[in-house]
């Protein structure tokens, strides 16, 4: 029994010992391994430091972020045609960057890298550089540019995504001229949910007569009744110039023409047909309601 | 159905619904707005009262109503850059250029405009202070002037009008 037991426990101390050891192991391995580790660290951060400076990362997130947006912003169709495009998009890559072109580039933003050094320049100093042959051949090759630019915008089949461009459309940013406003027409006819029927008449809701070549002079003294007002003999001079300038203009006369027309003057209007002269001279006269504020 | 559908009782009445403008600014496109508006108040029935008050005093002078101007300098709304809008010549020929365009739309000019505001029954006031401040008499004003009266006398005359200044 104690023979066992004492094997047993000569069994767990070599097992012991041997944990031991590699726990020592472990040790010695961490120690030589740290200033490794931390050499080899330090030789990624650096990079990495340096590509966060340079803005990799936040380009990497753009990326994403456009990357997100196209899929939300486009269909399967549409990025169907796009990798249709491709060809073509890294075709214009390509000449893009053949050493000229980037040449060119670098040229232009050395350029502007010193800008700050370049003088204002007037009307006369343009001119005056114009004679430099340098600057003639590049206004030459803008032109050509230009006219490129021209030509690619010229009437070809119009594309169902932009706006159709005509010959003669100006650039977007230029106003159309404005053709001149139409004379003010008289009120539009009212729908035949909104017509009141009185003494078999229809009228509009505010009182005006809907046809007026349904007016008699009967219905303008019954329509002047019920307005208070009591018909002269210089209300109906008034009226029958209203009535014929409306069937001859296609308008109906606001209180100015009225005024004028039938020489019976605004403030007289005002006694006449009194507080809205016009419009109460339309609804007996059977006419649409006169539009305009003057 | 016997009752007329635009019954005379519901009809706007100048003495229920009354608007004061002040109009305090004399150039030609500064005064149209209060002139249009009170014209087109009148026609709707409503009591309109018009007081003129500093510049707007230019507009109800005899010797300066055919003479207003378009002052394009400081208008935040100028058609013209403002480096231009200075140049001498370019409030003329704004002017003369907003005066066509009133001629096109059929629109009076100011001093018809009074008349007609006069004729519908548009009470016109002139500005007493205005009047001392500028060294002007009733006899340099518009006929159409009701009177000269001071801005207390302007609020206690146009009492319970909406008062608006332009």
């Amino acid at each position: 029994m104690d023979a066992e037991l004492v094997a047993r426990l000569d069994a767990l101390q070599r097992r012991l010992d041997y944990v031991v050891e590699r726990q020592r192991w472990t040790e010695s391995l961490i120690e030589e391994m740290t200033p490794v580790v931390r050499e080899a660290l330090t030789a990624v951060s650096g990079p990495l430091a340096a590509a966060e400076a340079r803005g990799w990362f936040a380009a990497a997130r753009e990326l994403g972020g456009l990357a997100d947006r196209l899929v939300e912003a486009y269909g399967p169709d549409q990025m169907h045609e796009l990798a249709d495009h491709l060809a073509r998009i890294f075709d214009t890559v390509k000449s893009f960057t053949r050493p000229e072109v980037l040449e060119l580039a670098q040229d232009a933003a050395e350029v502007l890298d010193h800008a700050d050094d370049v003088e204002p320049m007037g009307f006369s100093g343009a001119i005056r550089v114009m004679r430099d042959a340098e600057v003639q051949r590049g206004v030459a090759v803008a032109l050509e540019l230009l006219r490129h630019l021209g030509q690619a915008h010229e009437p070809g089949p119009p594309r169902p995504d932009a706006a159709p461009v005509s010959p003669g459309t100006p650039p977007p940013g230029v106003p159309r001229p404005v053709p001149r406003a139409p004379a003010p027409a008289s009120a539009p006819a009212p729908a035949a949910d909104e017509v009141v029927t009185w003494r078999g008449h229809a009228f509009t809701p505010e009182g005006f007569l809907v046809d007026p070549s349904t007016w008699t002079e009967e219905l303008a003294e019954q329509v002047a009744q019920a307005l208070g007002i009591a018909l002269t003999e210089e209300h109906w001079a008034v009226l029958r110039w209203a009535r014929a300038d409306y069937l001859d203009q296609g308008a109906s006369p606001n209180v100015r023409r009225v005024a004028a027309g039938s020489q019976v003057g605004i403030r007289r209007m005002y006694e006449l047909f009194p507080r809205t002269p016009g419009k109460t001279t339309a609804m007996i006269a059977g006419i649409p309601k006169p539009v305009g504020c003057v | 159905m016997s009752t007329f559908p635009f019954a005379r009782d519901e009809a706007p009445d100048p003495a229920k619904r009354r608007i004061a403008l002040i109009c305090a600014k004399g150039g030609l496109d500064e005064c149209y707005p209060v002139l249009i508006m009170a014209n087109a108040a009148r026609m709707t029935g409503i009591g309109t009262s018009v007081f003129f008050t500093f510049y707007g005093l230019d507009v109800v002078t005899e010797a300066r109503v055919e003479h207003l101007h378009v002052n394009l300098v400081g208008n935040p709304t100028s058609p013209l850059p403002p480096a231009l809008a200075g140049l001498p010549g370019m409030g003329s020929l704004t002017t003369s250029f907003m005066r066509k365009k009133l001629e096109e739309l059929d629109l009076p000019g100011p001093r018809e405009m009074i008349e007609m505001l006069s004729d519908s029954g548009c009470e016109l006031y002139a500005c007493e202070l205005a009047m001392r401040m500028f060294e002007r008499t009733p006899e340099d004003l518009l006929p159409q002037i009701r009177a000269v009266i001071t801005a207390t006398d302007f609020f206690e005359k146009t009492a319970g009008a909406d008062i608006i200044f332009v």
